[in-house]
């Protein structure tokens, strides 16, 4: 059914990336890892040494209350991460857009069992980030030059 | 100055005529043509022509023609001058009053004012400018009139020349 | 350069039909008279102007033109260099927001500074009068931009509906210091309630929102808001204080203070303190579900430190202090959660190290807690991977050590005195996959479909774990997340036993030209070997039998997007789980979603919320969360807003559970004035937590 095998590792349009992410969020690394063992790019530290700079603009991690129990107390909420990435060349001059990636995950709750279900939480937000790295790094292939 | 008005009055142009005022009736008339310049103490008119009217008590009455007869006159007591441009120019040294007609442009220190018929009081300093079809007026004479006018200096020392 | 007109003396451009004037003096001109001087132009049927003093005097159609402003009178007299002056029935339009309006008397007092006597003010277009402020006496002042009026009456639609003896607004978007607009409401709780925010905008970086709310049944109350930010800090103190509630007689307040700051070189800062007077605070005092829905008010403070780790390394480390105040639902009293006082964790991740990913989370806790068994926990996970990837596919088997040892104050059970318990437990997983790809055309654009086939083994030999305290573990809910984990227990206290293989394929559809997955299907099963020996009953996660799981997310169609999910149990193929949404989002401001959400023996609610615009002026809104297994309405909401040209009127019912057999009914009744003011309560934000989607049209 014309289904062919996808070599894990996919080809980049530039050699040299360079990866400017928010002090403080591990987003910047986990995209690093991905970058280097899936594709042949080779991600630098200097800024000058670069022909493309992936940024990610932002990550934002945001929480809605999806249900509530008979006695009003929250039942799941709806953990949102959001995460924009912009391509730019060492100039700082954008090579393309990318569009926001809006992933959501169901976070069952019971107050008492506060503790865990943080801990919960945090496994669920770290699994969007682990989906939000392998749709940016889809994107940025994406991205055909010229 | 107001002295002028006793001082004489020196014209030179190309061609003079006079005619005696006896048959005029009571002006002897003179015509001066070619590039004319009046001068009356501080008094300066140039004009192409200038038609010079002397009645028998000495008031004169002079109109001068050109392709702007250019006049200036320096101000009373102050080192100051009223410079004015116009097609045609009445002066009448009984009323001091000085008329402009067409394209008319008077300038008095830095102020200026420009339509198509001006009347310059030069005693009283008073002035009326009107935007009135004139047979001197060209075309594109829109009929209006302006005026520029600098802020007084008000304290003549500290104001530095901007 | 600057041009202000006063301030230094500028040349005076005229032009008109006639002009006579004495030199020096005055000049006068007459017929449809234009006068420009710096950035003031003037025009009007006839112009006085003194040049000594540099008064001006116009009568007839005058019209002022200046930078901020545009001026409209019969008569004017005033000064060019002061700016200070006088115009008769004055009409005026501000170039800074679209205020306009009229007056009896207009007195110039300087630059940028005027007062209009009998004043008329809005910001409605030039033909449409439905609403105006009526004052007495209106300041104009055009460098803060900000409108000060006394003895002012609001009129809609010529009828008076607010009268203030003092009131300011600012005409521009800057933050500017001054009452804000007054916030009416009635709630069943606290009787008719007013409140008058007064901003105070400190500095540049720091400002503060001081609110005193009165309410009928309550008393007095001041809510203050305290908001600041500097180099690589920021932070916000909320403090509401009710000195003596009239019903309860007794002193109330809320705290909500954060802060989050960089303390350099890789270290991070952040402090999150919540504390209220007593239990039913918020259901008194508070109405938004986001207050009343809460248990435990988390206390924390946070320092972490984030680094790299050599090439592909990665080292975070990170100091909690965390409490929770739990303000208790008398009906359903709950524990409150363990202190911890405090926790050292040190994650690090070190990979490609001769083939191998290395990965260490440890963590060093003391727990404590007024009743229960508390005390030290150490827990210490290792673990190494080898990766063997090629161009069709990847093996990944991973093998780890998890030791923790405890301390306690007493033994965590009556049966035994054993206070350092310790487990300690390999972990082993074998994770592979391949990715196929095929390129298609669906509806006019070429996509990719990818096929992702994944199977996960984990092993994990029994433990005893029965007499080891509980302090932060219970049963992950049941995901495609939680399906390639080896644990099955949030927390460390229980590391379940495992002899498992999950067997996965999902599908993505990705759209060639961008790189953006448009819909993905998958499907999973997990095939147990072995019974599970270790469990943590929780009341709401599935029993042990779930194992297939379906999930399907992304966009059907232009403008629709869905989020399904089906969990069966693999026994007696009896659902376990079913959470399903759809919305249809066809343009900003139309949207509607619906979703039905069951969980066995836990939940099973349906959802439905909208806005939809309709007759070009109205919208409306609506929002029910239904709960069919308690066969009871949980939350509800319904509105209506029509936005005319300069102004929008929301009427907002909302009814949401506080607590059991409580409910809190709201009605939000809103007219804003647009840059203006809005007067009676803000329903934007219940509107937002109770529609996805949902957008302020009336910006535009």
């Amino acid at each position: 059914c014309g289904f062919k095998l996808r070599g894990q590792v996919s080809e980049l349009p530039f050699e040299r990336i360079y990866i400017r992410a928010p002090a403080g969020m591990t987003i910047g690394s986990d995209l690093e890892r991905v970058i280097t063992t899936h594709t042949q790019a080779r991600v630098v530290k200097k800024i000058e040494k670069s022909d493309a700079v992936v940024q990610i603009v932002h990550a934002i991690r945001e929480k809605r209350i999806l249900s509530l129990s008979e006695g009003g107390r929250v039942r799941e909420f709806e953990l949102i991460y959001r995460v924009a990435a912009r391509l730019l060349d060492s100039h700082n001059t954008e090579l393309a857009p990318l569009q926001e990636i809006r992933l959501t995950r169901i976070l069952p709750y019971l107050d008492a069992q506060e503790l865990a279900k943080a801990a919960e939480e945090e496994m669920l937000y770290k699994d969007m980030q682990k989906d939000a790295v392998q749709q940016i790094l889809r994107q940025i292939t994406a991205v055909t030059l010229g | 100055e107001r002295a002028d008005r006793d001082k004489p009055i020196h014209l030179e142009a190309d061609r003079a005529t006079v005619e005696d005022y006896k048959q005029k009736g009571e002006f002897r008339t003179s015509i001066f043509t070619g590039n004319v310049i009046l001068t009356q103490g501080t008094l300066i008119l140039r004009a192409d022509k200038v038609v010079m009217k002397e009645d028998s008590t000495g008031y004169r009455h002079a109109t001068a023609y050109g392709n702007l007869v250019s006049y200036r006159q320096k101000r009373d007591g102050v080192d100051e001058y009223v410079e004015a441009w116009s097609r045609r120019a009445e002066y009448d040294n009984k009323t001091d009053k000085i008329e402009l007609f067409g394209s008319a442009r008077l300038k008095r220190g830095t102020d200026e004012v420009e339509g198509d018929y001006i009347s310059y009081d030069i005693a009283s300093d008073f002035f009326q400018v009107f935007g009135q079809p004139q047979a001197e007026n060209d075309k594109n004479s829109d009929h209006r009139v302006r005026a520029v006018i600098q802020p007084k200096a008000k304290q003549p020392d500290a104001e530095t020349e901007k | 350069e600057q041009l202000s007109g006063s301030g230094e003396s500028q040349p005076v451009h005229i032009e008109a039909d006639r002009i006579d004037g004495h030199y020096q003096q005055e000049i006068e001109a007459t017929g449809n008279v234009r006068m420009r001087r710096g950035d003031q132009t003037l025009s009007a049927d006839h112009v006085k102007y003194y040049q000594d003093t540099e008064d001006v005097e116009v009568k007839g159609n005058a019209l002022l033109e200046r930078p901020d402003d545009t001026l409209w009178g019969t008569f004017l007299q005033m000064n060019l260099q002061t700016d200070i002056g006088e115009l008769r029935d004055p009409r005026y339009a501000l170039k800074g927001g679209n205020g306009r309006g009229s007056g009896s008397l207009l007195l110039l007092e300087g630059e940028n500074q005027y007062r209009i006597k009998k004043a008329r003010y809005t910001t409605c277009p030039e033909d449409n009068h439905d609403w105006y402020i009526l004052a007495d006496d209106l300041e104009i002042d055009n460098e803060k931009k900000v409108g000060t009026a006394r003895h002012a009456s609001i009129r809609f639609k010529d009828v008076p509906i607010l009268y203030l003896p003092w009131m300011n607004f600012s005409f521009s978007k800057e933050r500017k210091t001054g009452f804000l607009s007054p916030i009416m409401g009635n709630t069943s709780r606290s009787g008719v309630e007013v409140s008058v925010p007064f901003y105070w905008n400190i500095a540049p970086n720091y400002d503060a929102t001081i609110t005193p709310r009165l309410m009928s049944r309550r008393g007095v109350m001041l809510d203050n808001e305290f908001r600041y930010i500097g180099q690589g800090l920021g932070g916000r103190l909320q403090f509401d204080y009710l000195p003596n509630d009239l019903v309860t007689d007794t002193t109330r307040y809320g705290l909500q203070f954060n802060h989050s700051q960089f303390l350099g070189s890789g270290w991070f800062g952040a402090l999150n303190y919540n504390r209220v007077s007593d239990h039913n605070y918020f259901r008194d005092l508070g109405n938004n579900i986001l207050f009343t829905s809460q248990v435990n008010l988390l206390q924390q403070a946070t320092a972490s430190y984030f680094s790299e780790l050599g090439r592909n390394g990665m080292l975070t480390f990170s100091t909690l202090m965390q409490q929770f105040q739990t303000v208790q639902d008398p009906r359903a009293p709950i524990i409150s959660p363990f202190k911890i006082l405090p926790r050292f964790t040190l994650n690090a991740v070190k990979s490609n190290v001769y083939g191998l990913d290395f990965d260490l989370a440890s963590s060093f806790t003391h727990f404590s807690h007024p009743t229960l068994p508390h005390g030290l926990r150490f827990t210490a996970f290792p673990s190494v991977a080898l990766p063997l990837e090629n161009s069709f596919g990847f093996i990944r088997p991973r093998v780890g050590l998890h030791y923790t040892k405890y301390d306690l104050n007493t033994p965590a059970f009556p049966g035994t005195n054993d206070k350092h318990p310790d487990r300690s437990v390999p972990i082993f997983s074998l994770d592979s996959g391949v990715v196929l790809e095929r390129d298609m055309t669906l509806g006019g654009g070429n996509f990719i479909q990818t096929l992702e086939p994944r199977v996960f083994y984990t092993y994990i030999p029994y433990r005893e774990q029965r007499l080891l305290p509980n302090f932060d573990s219970a049963e992950m809910d049941f995901s495609f997340a939680q399906l390639f984990m080896e644990k099955r227990f949030s927390g460390e206290d229980r590391i379940n036993d495992a002899n498992e293989i999950t067997l996965a394929m999902s599908s993505r559809l990705i759209h060639s030209a961008t790189g953006n997955e448009r819909l993905r299907f998958s499907v999973g099963q997990r095939i147990r070997f072995s019974d599970r020996r270790v469990l943590l009953t929780s009341p709401q996660v599935t029993r042990a039998g779930s194992d297939f799981i379906a999930e399907l997310s992304g966009s059907l169609a232009q403008h629709v997007k869905t989020d399904a999910g089906i969990q069966l149990n693999q026994n007696n193929l009896l659902i376990e789980k079913i959470r399903t949404g759809i919305s249809y989002n066809p343009a900003p401001g139309q949207v509607i979603n619906a979703g039905y959400r069951f969980t066995r023996d836990v939940l099973e609610q349906v959802d439905l919320s909208t806005q939809w615009p309709f007759l070009k002026r109205w919208q409306g809104f609506a929002a029910i969360n239904y709960s069919l297994k308690n066969d009871k309405l949980l939350a509800g909401l319904l509105g209506l807003e029509y936005n005319a040209c300069c102004w929008s009127l929301r009427l907002v019912a909302s009814r949401f559970t506080t607590a059991t057999q409580k409910t809190s009914t709201n009605i939000f009744v809103q007219l804003e004035l647009n840059d203006l003011m809005r007067i009676g309560t803000n329903p934007i934000r219940v509107l937002q937590q109770s529609i996805p989607g949902y957008v302020r049209t009336d910006l535009q």
